[in-house]
């Protein structure tokens, strides 16, 4: 997190100094921006196309057209089609033979068909092609996904990625795409799948524990197994997060909710219906939120108590 | 005892020292042009078999399944498991289509025969070098170090002469061959950059090409990876979680509590 304060610290840096932000500090900027992976077109569209402007000659060979591809990339972001053109054919002309050019390249082209679906079906056409003769390589298959998925086609797109992740099986955010778009195709099972892996993968990512027991509770059923695990997940989030997380707070109150209905529907107390009872849980999770909405959204509360009502939690712990 | 200095020919100088490290120059000049052509086809053999590739994958993610399976629930985690050493279709069940070392030799001739030019590339005009030294420019003192040293340094120094009465800091000939030959890799660095043939460096790599392919037996470490998996007890570290984390929140809500009273 430090590295993420010391980007913001720059581009308040830069933000100062406008025109003047010295090369160095351009630099730095558009490098922590590589690092992070972050996706800050504006700006890094903005202080890389000054940087090449102003102090080209500073840069060296190989950060030059590092920074060459980040300023195209992002100026396809932001729509600067005269800016990404020129970077481009720069690009495309210094390394002709380039995989990593011709990526470039066909991104372009995918930009300047502009979700034209007869277009975007050429592109990958040619994409197909490379594919052919380097099937091994990762920036190709990703981009077909991406390609697939801009043209709406899911199903494809599914099934390239399950065969991208069968090769490349430590791809974490491979396995988080497909994880989504099978979320998209209402596949929860496959998505829970993608969730485990991404679980042993980050097991220390609050952010996964909450979506793995999002699905779960959304996946259900009657016998109440599937929110128990999902309680058990957004309980483990609650843990990791310190009760931060008002996503896992609402799931758990849910969770106990669901659980309760359960509970009554099979004749039995709630306490009997799961192998133990955490209704305190949920009642104290109800407190934590009500007490947060309390200090940031006063007027906010009365929803929330009334959503809390209506899952019959009590609140007042 | 002060030995009165010898007195060297100066043709010496013009028909030994000179050609001696002109020859060896443009020797060093040929060998990092034909290593150069070598090297410059590209090796073929960077296209990995997908299923190949596909194995060392599936070993990497039980590793992981093994080391972080007390993330996920009990199902998910049997599920995988079976995926893996099911009796007939699991992973490591069925035979490694890789081949094993010897096999990729034999499969692939290409492969010995690189081995070969880079070795053939090194060593055969040090041979003839050497041979070629000795012949034409042995038994010549060329110099004399101006530093004394201990006899154990005369055969060293006076490679290609057997003079016991002889100074040790004299040197012959063939020593400064040897000497030059290793000498002027520094000088050729700042000729050819990085291009320099390294003699450790490839030495290093023969090494591990020798090692890398011992170690990469699939069939073994899928062996060893489903022994592993069978006898794997799977603890779901989640057990439990509820309380915890109903503390936490207790712990937080009278934190809180404190403060607000604190406040008031």
């Amino acid at each position: 997190m430090s590295t993420r304060h010391a980007l913001e610290q720059l581009r308040a840096e830069l933000d100062r100094s406008g025109q003047a932000a010295s090369a160095d500090q351009l630099r730095r900027y558009l490098r922590l921006v590589r690092e992070l992976k972050l996706r800050d077109p504006e700006n890094v569209a903005q202080y890389g196309s000054q940087l090449l402007r102003t102090h080209k000659a500073q840069l060296r060979e190989d950060e030059l057209w590092l920074v060459m591809e980040q300023v195209a990339m992002a100026a396809m972001d932001c729509k600067a089609t005269d800016l990404a053109n020129s970077l481009v054919f720069a690009i495309r002309s210094h390394f002709p033979n380039s995989l990593r050019g011709e990526r470039l390249m066909s991104m372009f082209a995918e930009f300047k068909a502009m979700g034209q679906a007869a277009q975007l079906e050429e592109v990958q056409g040619a994409n197909e092609r490379v594919l052919k003769e380097h099937p091994q390589n990762e920036l190709f298959r990703k981009r077909e996904v991406a390609m697939q998925k801009s043209l709406g086609n899911l199903p494809k797109a599914i099934d390239l990625l399950k065969k991208y992740v069968e090769l490349f099986t430590t791809d974490n955010e491979a396995w988080e795409e497909l994880a989504d778009l099978y979320l998209q195709a209402q596949m929860y099972l496959q998505a829970a799948h993608c969730y485990e892996e991404l679980l042993m993968h980050r097991p220390a990512s609050i952010a996964v524990y909450v979506q793995y027991a999002d699905v779960l509770y959304t996946m259900g059923g009657a016998t109440g197994a599937n929110y128990r695990l999902a309680l058990s997940y957004y309980a483990a989030a609650v843990k990791l997060s310190k009760g931060e997380n008002t996503r896992a707070l609402y799931g758990v109150c849910a969770c106990q909710a669901q659980l309760n209905g359960i509970g009554k529907v099979s004749g039995r107390g709630a306490s009997s219906a799961g192998t133990e009872d955490h209704s305190d849980l949920a009642s104290l999770a109800a407190a934590t939120l009500v007490q947060r909405y309390q200090a940031q959204a006063p007027d906010m509360l009365p929803l929330v108590e009334a959503l809390l009502t209506s899952e019959q939690l009590d609140a007042s712990v | 005892m002060v030995s009165p200095d010898l007195v060297l020919d100066r043709e010496v100088r013009d028909w030994v020292l000179v050609p001696l490290t002109l020859s060896i120059m443009l020797m060093m000049l040929l060998r990092q042009y034909v290593h150069q052509v070598f090297m410059s086809a590209p090796p073929k053999s960077a296209a990995v078999d997908e299923r190949e590739a596909k194995e060392k994958q599936a070993v990497s993610r039980s590793q992981v399944l093994r080391t972080f399976c007390g993330f996920i629930p009990d199902a998910a985690f049997r599920q995988r498991r079976s995926y893996f050493i099911a009796k007939d279709t699991g992973v490591f069940s069925k035979k490694s289509v890789a081949k094993s070392a010897q096999e990729q030799m034999m499969a692939n001739p290409d492969m010995l025969s690189n081995m070969m030019k880079q070795n053939v590339s090194g060593i055969v005009p040090q041979i003839a070098m050497g041979t070629f030294v000795n012949y034409f420019f042995s038994g010549f003192i060329l110099g004399k170090i101006p530093f004394s040293l201990s006899p154990s340094f005369r055969p060293m120094l006076q490679r290609g002469l057997d003079l016991p009465s002889l100074d040790v800091t004299y040197f012959t000939s063939l020593s400064y061959y040897i000497l030059l030959l290793f000498g002027l890799r520094g000088v050729f660095t700042l000729v050819f950059r990085e291009d320099t043939i390294d003699e450790t460096q490839v030495h290093r790599q023969q090494m591990q090409m020798g090692m890398g392919m011992g170690g990469q037996d699939n069939q073994k470490m899928f062996d060893a990876e489903k022994q592993v998996l069978e006898i794997l007890d799977h603890k779901w570290r989640l057990e439990g979680i509820e309380d915890l984390a109903a503390s936490t929140l207790r712990a937080r809500l009278s934190e809180k509590q404190a403060g607000r009273l604190k406040l008031e």
